[in-house]
This record gives structure tokens, C-alpha cells and sequence, in this order.
């Protein structure tokens, strides 16, 4: 319909991607997407893999959202927006699988999860539809950016502490913690390292959210 | 509509037709973007899968990239079976006799894999596909393998594999193509150390082959004996007993087949 009236102040790109990274965290913080981040974590080489593929999706559908949006119907915004994250992801999908074939072996499985990320979804519908093109492609990359970091820091942890191993290079001479390597303790993983981050933020003279880390 | 009494919501019918717009416009745009980049890539994306198939299969049987790789696929159809070789299509009764040889049209034997299955379903009514392996050949044309493609329940899923095999039914290899076993646990089946066990076992030797729980002591020699246990992988016995199984008929139904077409003795050297 009509462009929306920018009613929120716009962000500068340092504090975006500061967001992104630090204080809204997708994983750690906004605690979105866990079920996939805790599916594909096993290995450091993984975790990156799946974060470019986000990084990838999220930049393009805020833009499609940005250029689009104004004939959107706000009442069906929602199910368009699944409609475009749906297709980008699908032209990712089969793009990899035509052109570059070794990577697409390692990621295939992944990249279709995609499409159920509420990460994505969340930033078109708070940032994505309601800002100029600019800082909603920075809000995109920066968010992106923050998921795939903490995809390798939870992947790192855990091939290092369950498999014994990083990037594929023995580490260990054991496996000191093999149950990190199932899902259980992948969500062990995500919750110790959400106690880090908040940890940090009480030394850096924070207080804690009243309700949590997590969203309710 | 703006009556307050009103209780029942009337529904506004632009409004209505503008929300209907809305989702159908998004849908035949996002439909035309997958419809050109689909057709743009799908020729390379099978070409590639094929190609990948073949490698696998040559490496599996230390071909050299000269080699001819047949696939022979197999179908269930009205109480026959049907065996598409490279140019004729063989239909046996469920008893393995031979009933009729249908020649494959030249245009066909070089087709994509989904034409073949069409025309296959047309020959025999109905088919339906339950199964491939693949003949590799001597530049002269003289076997010098075969792999098998099959499937076994594991721990959590279908686990897919090829077996290879030489021309006198010893394992030559397994290769784990598909599975969902646990990271660390099952999927460790994988990893060469546990396929590897197979090598060198005979159709007699797969008879009698026991799985005992890991770890594999140091000193297991490095050539098999017919009565070498397979090392299951620690914690994960049911994924390396399922994979053994499945080797085990994979192979009995190999060497059945292979009998059956008259692939061994020269009989089909298409």
C-alpha cells in the first residue's frame, strides 16, 4: 500500500551491527532460530557454512522487502514476506547445486531449513518494512553477520569439547564431553554461552533484562 | 459498516479483492523467478549428479576415467520384474523366468533417467523403480566390477550405500551415500576405518559374518580371514549391525541378479 511513515529513528550502521553482534544477538540474545542452529552445530566448518547461507538470504529479502513493500496489502505482509524468503532460498538452493557442487554436498541439507528462520522473518517485519533501503540492508548484513558468529562459536565448542577435534584437525587425544555433540547439548551449549554474554554485560555495567535473556 | 449495533463484521469486498491481489501477485512473480532459474540450472544439476554417480563408481572399482559405467535399473511391474539394460529391456516373472526382451529405441538409451522410466512404465503397464546397480567395464568390454546401490534401516533412518564388488563377488568397497545417524555416534559408519572392514570379504564370508562390540584391538590383521569379525563402532552397534545386514543382502541379491541377466558369463555384453 502506501510507504509507511518512518516512525522509528534510524539506527547508525555501528550501532546496527553492534546490535546484531552484541546486544541483539539473534542466538544469544533474541534466542530466534535455535532449533536449526542447534541441528547443523556440530562442527566449527558447519556453523560458518549455515551463517553465510543466512547472511545470503537475510540481505536479499530485506532488500526485496524494501523495494517491494509499498504494494504489499499490510494485512498479508506476513505470508509474503515467507513467499520471498521461500524464493530466495529456493534460487540459493539450486543456484549451489549447479554451480559450485562440492560446497552445495556440505550444505545442501541446510540450506532449505532456511526458509523456517525466525530470525529472518523477524528483522523484515521490525526493521526491514519500516526503514529506508540503506540501513535496512546494513540491519540485514549486520544481523546475519551476529547469527553466523554465533553459529561458529556454538560449533566451535562443541566439535572441540564433544569431538575432539577443530576444523577437522584432531585437537584431543579423547572426547572429553561426546554428549555435546547430540541436541541436548547443543542446547546446553547455546544456554552457557547466553549465561557468557550476559556475564559480560553485568561487568560491563549492564543490568539484566527483568524477564530473561530470551524473548517470551 | 460504521454502525456500532451492527454485530455481525460485513466484509469489505474492495478490501477483500485488494488482499486476494496482493497474495496472487506475489505468488505468479515468485513463480516466474523459480521458473526461470530452474530451468536455467536443472540440465547442469543432473548432468552433475550423474556424473558424480559415475565417479564414485569408478573409484569404488579403480577404473580409469575411460572406463564404460552400464546402469542397469530395475522395476516392478504386473507380477514381472524389468530389467532396463543399456538397450534392451528384460522382463522376467517373479520367478526369474525369462518372459520377453523388449529392444530400447535408440533415441531412448541416452536419455535422461525419468524418460526411460516412462517408457518402461508404458512397456510393462505399470512400473515402478526399486532398484539400481551399475556394471563397470574394460575398455574391451569385459567385466570388471559391479556396484550396487541399497538401503538399510539404521538407528534413526534410511541409510543409502553402494557396494562394489569384483567380478568374483569380493567387497572391493562401501561407500555411505545418505544417512541421519547421530554425529560422533552412528554417523561414524562413514568414516573408512569402519567400512573398510568389508574389503576382501566373499559371497561364503558374508554368510558367516558376525558384528562384536568395538573397540577393534590394535593387532587385527590387515588381511581378512573368513572368520574376521566386523568392529562395531563404540555406542553405536545397532547403526553398524544395520549397515552389515544391509550389505549382506545387497550383495546375495547382486550375485542373484547378475546370475539372472547372464551379465558374468559374457551372455548380455551389450
Amino acid at each position: 500500500m502506501s510507504e509507511p511513515e518512518f516512525k522509528l529513528p534510524t539506527p547508525s550502521a555501528r550501532e546496527l551491527l553492534w546490535r546484531g553482534f552484541f546486544s541483539e544477538n539473534p542466538v544469544f540474545r533474541l534466542a530466534l532460530s535455535l532449533c536449526p542452529a542447534v541441528a547443523v552445530t556440530t562442527t566449527a566448518k558447519n556453523g560458518l557454512l549455515m551463517g553465510i547461507a543466512v547472511l545470503a538470504v537475510q540481505v536479499l529479502s530485506s532488500f526485496t522487502v524494501v523495494c517491494v513493500r509499498r504494494w504489499i496489502h499490510d494485512k498479508v505482509r506476513i505470508p509474503v514476506y515467507t513467499i520471498i524468503i521461500a524464493t530466495w532460498v529456493t534460487v540459493i538452493d539450486m543456484c549451489c547445486a549447479a554451480l559450485v557442487p562440492a560446497v552445495y554436498a556440505e550444505i545442501g541439507l541446510y540450506i532449505k531449513l532456511i526458509v523456517a528462520f525466525a530470525i529472518i522473518i523477524s528483522r523484515l517485519e521490525l526493521f526491514a518494512s519500516q526503514q529506508p533501503l540503506g540501513p535496512s540492508l546494513v540491519d540485514g548484513f549486520a544481523m546475519g553477520l551476529g547469527f553466523a558468529f554465533a553459529m561458529v562459536l556454538i560449533g566451535s565448542l562443541r566439535e572441540a569439547l564433544g569431538g575432539g577435534t577443530f576444523w577437522g584437525i584432531a585437537l584431543l587425544p579423547d572426547r572429553p564431553l561426546l554428549f555435546l555433540l547430540l541436541p541436548a547439548g547443543g542446547f546446553f551449549t547455546i544456554g552457557l554461552l547466553m549465561a557468557a554474554m550476559n556475564w559480560i554485560d553485568l561487568w560491563r555495567g549492564r543490568r539484566l533484562p527483568g524477564s530473561g535473556g530470551g524473548h517470551a | 459498516m460504521n454502525d456500532p449495533t451492527n454485530q455481525t463484521p460485513t466484509v469489505d469486498r474492495r478490501e477483500f479483492w485488494r488482499i486476494v491481489r496482493s497474495l496472487a501477485v506475489a505468488c505468479v512473480l515468485a513463480a516466474t523467478v523459480l521458473g526461470i532459474v530452474f530451468t536455467r540450472t536443472e540440465p547442469s544439476i543432473r548432468a552433475l549428479t550423474i556424473e558424480r554417480e559415475q565417479e564414485t563408481v569408478r573409484r569404488l572399482l579403480d577404473l580409469p576415467d575411460s572406463a564404460r559405467i552400464d546402469e542397469i535399473r530395475r522395476y516392478a511391474g504386473h507380477a514381472v520384474t524389468g530389467y532396463l539394460m543399456p538397450t534392451t529391456l528384460r522382463v522376467h516373472t517373479e520367478e526369474g523366468s525369462l518372459l520377453r526382451q523388449i529392444p530400447v529405441p535408440q533415441a531412448l538409451q541416452a536419455a535422461p533417467a525419468e524418460e526411460r522410466d516412462r517408457w518402461v512404465t508404458e512397456q510393462l503397464g505399470d512400473a515402478e523403480l526399486l532398484g539400481r546397480f551399475f556394471i563397470g567395464r574394460h575398455p574391451k568390454g569385459t567385466v570388471a566390477g559391479y556396484v550396487t546401490e541399497a538401503s538399510q534401516y539404521g538407528f534413526k533412518s534410511l541409510i543409502r550405500f553402494f557396494v562394489a564388488l569384483n567380478p568374483i563377488f569380493q567387497i572391493q568397497g562401501v561407500e555411505i551415500l545418505a544417512h541421519e545417524e547421530d554425529p560422533g555416534l552412528g554417523a561414524e559408519i562413514t568414516r573408512p576405518w569402519f567400512r573398510n572392514q568389508f574389503i576382501g570379504r566373499s559371497v561364503d564370508d558374508l554368510a558367516t559374518l558376525a558384528v562384536v562390540k568395538g573397540p577393534m584391538p590394535a593387532d587385527r590383521p590387515a588381511t581378512v580371514t573368513a572368520d574376521t569379525p566386523i568392529y562395531a563402532v563404540t555406542g553405536a552397534t545397532i547403526s553398524s549391525r544395520a549397515l552389515t545386514d544391509g550389505v549382506k543382502q545387497a550383495v546375495a541379491h547382486l550375485q542373484y541378479r547378475v546370475r539372472l541377466l547372464g551379465i558374468a558369463d559374457g551372455g548380455d555384453n551389450e
